[in-house]
């Protein structure tokens, strides 16, 4: 196997003069990773916000009192009411309400000092993903009350042992963001990259690059290292944005994040060498990332947690190698050192790494010669 | 370096359901200016892929010699220029900037890369052109480009498929001129053509017609043998 520096230095040239005076591919680089960024951490937010709450208690009750008014200041509620004597079905149906706390007989105090009367919440669950979180943002104020208020409702009716760690505001720009930081990356390597192999296949300049000395090794990396840096600064890229714009929290180190990146930018290029070898246009090679990135998205835990997933797909999961890198992010920016956690994801990382590899470097070889 | 010769020794390839080539063999000879000429479809270009090592034959093989004796295949590789039918080139990086692309492909060193730019700039008139885009020359420049980056590495066998098609007389005439300036001890030329005119300015011509060779000898001695007075009266008396 012969590489040699100067030609991919005469690679690199080429395809970073290339990009510069083309501006559909800077913008595709560079600015839909930062379009996407910004959308989805100020608009696309999956996180429940303005519920309607109604507290069926006496107006006297601390209990109602303090739970309305934790309700309030969590930034959840738009609003939260007392009421004393309402029909919390009609309250919901009249859309007053989205969700209606109803305290027992004897009141708040007593259903939590025996922690056995049960305290009802009628919640609309014609968003069933809404109404789950309605659910858990409740609980979580109840036991936050009952807590301060020194009630002791571990056996009590309500689950109360919910606790929110890492992300106490359960903030979606920082669970999405290091998310991001695979997503946008991987699609803008796996298409560009693609394209760009593709292009020279339907120019013709392919056959110039075969027939010259360069061996096909050189050629291969010629064509993807480039792109595997400019995977890198996206990464960065939108780390910084993250940090400094959104103020997500950093908790692990760079090398950490500069690990995953690389892996996952090899395996998006591994991919993107693959398609570009059974394509032969770039249209068709747009065609085959789409149909790529769809289900590797979608199976990627990005936005439906792995566990969600039934068996008989999750194996799909488990062959791609986006849910490696979004749980490494997540964990090495949210949560800081789960060494364990990140070089068991690292392992599984390298190993898809070295399949793909592999296969790219067989097919791209086989297809030239 | 002595220019390199290439014998083909019984060479088929099948393309699909289509045989290309059936059973050629011949030999082009190094130093001289070889032509391989037919009409469309004769199985030019696929002898030309055969003969550049981009496709490998279906039966038969190619030796690659010089004066000191048989090349490998590999070594050959490095050595060999290769001008496809559509010379493509990158349309937004200059003229300048594809050669100097090719310098690291060929892993020149600057001192030699800068004196056959210069050369290679003023033998095709172009040196007023070196910063414009490729893809912004006429079509005769633009092909003047393409054999530029071939030439630039100085290959010893420069295989130009059909070189001059779709070019004005005038950059013809110059492409014929630059590839003449080349040709001689240390550069085999072996070209494909339609045009008859530019068969008789070969040393030798390799006559091929449904992937068969037919005759291969200079031009005059193949009018003598088919008892024509006009080299393109070969075609057309079959």
């Amino acid at each position: 196997m012969k590489i040699r520096r100067i030609v991919l230095q005469g690679f690199f040239k080429k395809e970073f003069t290339q990009i510069v005076r083309d501006p559909k591919m800077l913008f595709a680089i560079f600015f839909i990773p930062l379009i996407q960024t910004v959308m989805f951490g100020l608009a696309l937010t999956s996180e429940v916000k303005n519920v309607e709450l109604a507290v069926l208690a006496k107006p006297s009750s601390r209990v109602a009192r303090d739970i309305r008014a934790r309700a309030q200041a969590s930034g959840w509620f738009k609003v939260a009411d007392i009421f004393e004597h309402a029909d919390p079905v009609s309250l919901i149906e009249s859309r007053r309400a989205e969700a209606v706390l109803i305290a027992p007989k004897e009141g708040f105090e007593k259903a939590l000092e025996r922690g056995s009367e049960p305290v009802q919440l009628l919640v609309n669950a014609t968003n069933a993903q809404r109404a789950q979180q309605v659910n858990g943002y409740v609980q979580q104020i109840v036991a936050e009350v009952a807590a301060q208020r020194g009630y002791d409702v571990s056996s009590g009716v309500i689950q109360l042992d919910e606790r929110v760690l890492f992300n106490h505001n359960l903030d979606t720009t920082s669970y999405m963001i290091p998310a991001l930081m695979v997503m946008s990356t991987f699609i803008v390597l796996l298409v560009v990259c693609g394209m760009a192999i593709a292009k020279e296949k339907e120019t013709g300049t392919m056959e110039k690059l075969i027939s010259s000395p360069c061996t096909v090794e050189e050629i291969m990396l010629g064509k993807t290292l480039p792109y595997f840096v400019i995977g890198l600064v996206i990464v960065g890229l939108i780390l910084f944005v993250g940090v400094a714009w959104f103020g997500i929290p950093f908790r692990g180190s760079l090398w950490q994040v500069g690990v995953n990146g690389g892996l996952f930018a090899l395996s998006a290029l591994a991919v993107a060498l693959i398609i570009s070898t059974v394509v032969s246009t770039q249209q068709q090679a747009m065609m085959g990332s789409m149909l790529y990135l769809l289900p590797g998205i979608l199976l990627s835990g990005v936005f439906f947690p792995v566990a969600n997933i039934p068996g008989v797909f999750r194996w799909m999961c488990y062959l791609n190698p986006m849910m490696y890198s979004v749980a490494n992010f997540r964990a090495v920016i949210l949560k800081g050192g789960d060494m364990g956690l990140f070089w068991s994801n690292c392992f599984w990382l390298t190993v898809i790494c070295v399949v793909l590899c592999t296969c790219a470097y067989k097919n791209f070889k086989s297809t030239l010669n | 370096m002595p220019a390199l010769g290439v014998r083909v020794e019984g060479v088929t390839k099948r393309l699909g359901h289509t045989l290309a080539l059936q059973g050629v063999s011949t030999v082009f000879e190094p130093g001289r200016v070889h032509g391989i000429v037919g009409p469309n479809g004769a199985g030019k270009t696929t002898l030309m892929r055969v003969l550049t090592g981009l496709l490998k034959p279906t039966q038969g093989e190619v030796f690659y010699y010089d004066a000191q004796g048989d090349v490998s295949a590999a070594q050959a590789k490095g050595q060999t220029g290769y001008f496809p039918q559509e010379p493509s080139l990158y349309p937004d990086l200059s003229c300048r900037e594809h050669l100097e692309f090719f310098r690291d492909l060929y892993d020149l060193p600057s001192q030699a890369f800068e004196s056959r730019a210069k050369e290679l700039f003023d033998a095709t008139g172009m040196s007023a052109f070196s910063g414009r885009p490729a893809g912004k020359l006429s079509g005769g420049m633009y092909k003047k480009l393409g054999l530029m980056c071939v030439l630039l590495n100085r290959p010893r066998l420069l295989l130009l498929d059909e070189p001059t098609v779709g070019v004005d007389p005038v950059s013809r005439q110059e492409l014929w001129e630059l590839v003449y300036g080349f040709a001689g001890q240390e550069t085999t030329v072996v070209l494909s053509t339609s045009y008859m005119d530019e068969a008789q300015r070969c040393s030798k011509v390799h006559i091929l017609d449904g992937g068969v060779l037919k005759a291969a000898d200079t031009p005059q001695a193949l009018m003598r043998r088919f008892e024509v007075m006009q080299f393109a009266d070969i075609f057309l008396k079959k």
